[in-house]
């Protein structure tokens, strides 16, 4: 048991500390984020957290491609499952600290609207799924669109934002907020890096219990 | 100067919530390995 899921433990291990060492350690305070930037090890998570689970349904789409094995499918639609969970409580965390940064939870802004669109691509992913009855054909079409999904998700995400050039939302344009890690106060890299790592984990820990799941409801209907 | 707003009343209560939450997942975990198992187990008498 230990074995197999030690991950878990390091998963809850590393969030623990995220909260412990993200709240006592100083920060060094900029205006107008102040305290707020302890966030960073939230917030930016739940991105993580997403674009882990983004990329690994692609890839398994890429292999239900491959080989026409259901399994793979249902690995793909779980992993955008556990995706998009993240990446909607990015959104709803984003908007609050959104709130207290910029005064207004949503500003028209490159990056915050390429995020909004690209949830929107993922349920659209969803809803693509749903409309098709026949396993295999939605198996097939359902995997050709993901991979567009994730193309575009890149595109909208991070590629747009990037040319469009003045974005408020750090890590898009130039602006003042260090975003890239590597930009960041070491002390900050210490708890950031961590807590990134704890978010991905719990990420694919949930979307195996999922394809459990899931995987229990396709035996079921095969007896 | 943190440690003076009781700031670490909040860490607590972070802490024990994440801590359920990951013994909750833990538990969920466990139950639907015995359920995968018995589905298993089902469907090879079934074939029988």
């Amino acid at each position: 048991m230990i074995k197999k899921d030690w991950w878990k433990l390091l998963s809850g291990i590393l969030l623990l500390y995220a909260i412990i060492a993200g709240f006592f350690t100083s920060i060094p305070l900029k205006p107008v984020t102040e305290e707020s930037m302890r966030n960073l090890y939230f917030h930016v998570g739940m991105w993580f957290g997403m674009f882990s689970m983004l990329i690994t349904g692609f890839i398994f789409s890429l292999k239900y491609l491959k080989k026409f094995d259901e399994m793979m499918d249902i690995m793909a639609v779980e992993a955008i499952n556990v995706g998009l969970l993240f990446g909607i409580l990015g959104i709803c965390t984003g908007m609050v600290w959104a709130n207290f940064t910029w005064g207004t939870p949503w500003v028209k802004d490159p990056k915050l609207n390429g995020a909004a669109v690209g949830i929107f691509i993922y349920l659209a992913y969803m809803i693509l799924r749903g409309s098709i009855d026949d396993v295999h054909k939605r198996a097939k079409v359902a995997a050709v669109y993901n991979i567009l999904a994730f193309i575009l998700w890149i595109v909208f995400v991070i590629i747009l934002p990037r040319l469009a050039g003045e974005s408020i939302h750090p890590g898009a344009g130039h602006n003042e907020v260090p975003v890239m890690p590597m930009h960041l106060d070491p002390s900050m890299r210490l708890v950031f890096y961590p807590a990134m790592a704890g978010w991905i984990l719990l990420g694919f820990w949930i979307f195996q219990i999922r394809v459990k799941m899931r995987k229990i409801k396709r035996n079921i209907d095969n007896i | 100067m943190l440690i003076c707003g009781k700031i670490f009343v909040v860490v607590a209560v972070l802490a024990i919530i994440l801590i359920g939450i990951f013994s909750y997942l833990f538990f969920i975990d466990r139950k639907i390995n015995k359920l995968e198992k018995e589905v298993e187990e089902k469907m090879a008498r079934a074939k029988k």
